[in-house]
């Protein structure tokens, strides 16, 4: 026989506590109800109840320690699985807004979510080595600063003052050869090997693409507002 | 400063030195030639700046490749993602190792064949409480485990049938502390029953209930609580349980 629970008259310690015992009998592989786990996840989000919140971070942090340490890129990231842990549900908490909740039909999508946010915080952290071995290259402080503590700020300002540039440069190249070469090279930082392997239609041999880059480089390099906007001894 | 072996080698070549593509003769002249070292020098050093100022620049954030594969994005946000997709094997890449990454997580959400069965197995109860604290009789049903004297108030919750009992005492071994003690009547197997005892959102205390419905919950401070008592097919909610101190 169904019995109806009117979630309304349930305290959050009580939905909580029947989260817990629900999420213990689906990991016991027994029927099970995720009704109390997404109630706890909606007053959460739709409420931005903190306490809430940290009751679903108490529910599933062990959970997505464990995604966590699944990832490719864990191993090399030097970091701890709790720091992940702890920039997943921060991400999540700020991507899943009140007005987004309604994407969000069932648990599933939730913890659905929280795993691509585990993938995504993994990841900056990837994005800021990589953008600090760039900036490490250059000699110079990299524009998202130290791997780790890259704020949303930085990333904008990074943004805009790469926009700047790239503008400045398109106006001086000539035809998309030459604006393949450069975006390649500088903002994928490719390889001529791997910029001719992506364009074998447009490029005869790997040399050609060499020397669309060197008669650019000379170009801009006699360019001396440009030379002045990179601050660069070239 | 001067070639110490003219012709210097070409741009096109320095380039390709300093991605570690030259033939032996422009590496064996660099090894040799000081001028020509530093021309390659600063040619690697212009590429390098620019790199540093407009590596992925443009691309999107990791946050926005997620909902992007969640298929999350506005209609106008998404088609320009999915054109960026095209031109940056950087972010193709990233958005493929997510998909690799969700399928190989993908079995944690699922218990094949039993979502649909999700059912109120179990039913969950808000006792209120009926005696409002005041010493009560009850007739016919065992005594309450530990009480002492007709001074102690017990007090009585009920939901559905089912009685749940307590009393707040000094706790025996600690006397600044307090004991519950509680006894569950209405229940046909209470032996198949535990007590979740809970504190700003802290879980306490679980206690198994004995074959007779009774329990105790010592070593506890004053304050407020949430008592739960749950079962395979019942859970009553006491939501509201004052340890008061002495």
């Amino acid at each position: 026989m169904l019995h109806l629970t009117d979630f309304e008259t349930l305290t959050l310690t009580g939905i909580a506590h029947r989260c817990a015992q629900e999420t213990e009998l689906f990991f016991q592989r027994k029927g099970y109800n995720p009704r109390y786990c997404f109630e706890l996840f909606r007053r959460a989000i739709m409420e931005r109840n903190q306490r809430a919140w940290e009751l679903v971070y108490n529910q599933y942090r062990s959970l997505v320690g464990s995604w966590v340490k699944r990832h490719s890129a864990f191993p090399s990231s030097g970091e701890e699985a709790q720091y992940f842990v702890n920039r997943a549900f921060e991400k999540m908490w700020v991507a899943v807004t009140p007005d987004r909740f309604g994407r969000f039909p069932d648990l599933k999508s939730l913890l659905r979510y929280l795993q691509t946010c585990v993938h995504s915080v993994v990841l900056d952290q990837v994005r800021v080595a990589e953008q600090a071995e760039v900036g490490a290259e250059a000699d110079i402080a990299s524009v998202e600063g130290e791997a780790g503590d890259t704020t949303p700020e930085d990333q904008a300002l990074a943004r805009v003052q790469g926009q700047e540039l790239w503008d400045q440069i398109t106006t001086r190249l000539r035809n998309d050869r030459e604006h393949r070469v450069m975006y390649g090279s500088f903002v994928l930082a490719l390889k001529p090997r791997e910029i001719y392997a992506e364009g074998k239609d447009t490029f005869r041999d790997v040399r050609e693409v060499y020397r669309v880059k060197e008669n650019v480089l000379a170009r801009l390099r006699r360019d001396a507002e440009l030379k002045k906007l990179l601050g660069a001894d070239a | 400063m001067s070639c110490i072996s003219p012709p210097q080698p070409a741009d096109i070549d320095l380039l390709a030195y300093l991605d570690g593509e030259s033939d032996d003769q422009v590496t064996s002249h660099l090894e040799r030639c000081p001028h020509c070292r530093e021309r390659a020098r600063k040619l690697g050093q212009l590429q390098d700046h620019l790199t540093a100022h407009l590596y992925r620049y443009n691309c999107p954030s990791t946050a926005e490749l997620g909902d992007y594969h969640l298929g999350l994005l506005p209609q106008g946000q998404e088609a320009a993602l999915a054109h960026h997709l095209t031109e940056c094997p950087r972010c193709a890449y990233e958005v493929s190792q997510l998909e690799a990454y969700l399928a190989d997580l993908a079995p944690a959400l699922e218990q094949p064949g039993l979502l649909e069965r999700a059912t109120e197995r179990v039913r969950v109860l808000v006792a209120h409480l009926v005696n409002g604290g005041m010493t009560v009789d009850l007739p016919g049903q065992p005594a309450l485990v530990g009480v002492r004297g007709d001074e102690r108030e017990p007090l009585i919750y009920e939901a559905d049938g089912v009685q749940v009992v307590l009393e707040v005492d000094q706790d025996p071994d600690q006397p600044e502390r307090r004991s519950i003690l509680g006894l569950v009547i209405g229940v046909g197997n209470p032996g198949q029953l535990a007590v979740h005892l809970w504190r700003s959102d802290q879980l306490v205390a679980t206690i198994q209930v004995e074959d007779v419905g009774n329990f105790v919950i010592s070593n506890l401070t004053p304050g407020r609580y949430e008592l739960i008592v749950s079962g395979p097919e019942l859970e009553i909610h006491i939501q509201e349980l004052e340890v008061e101190a002495r």
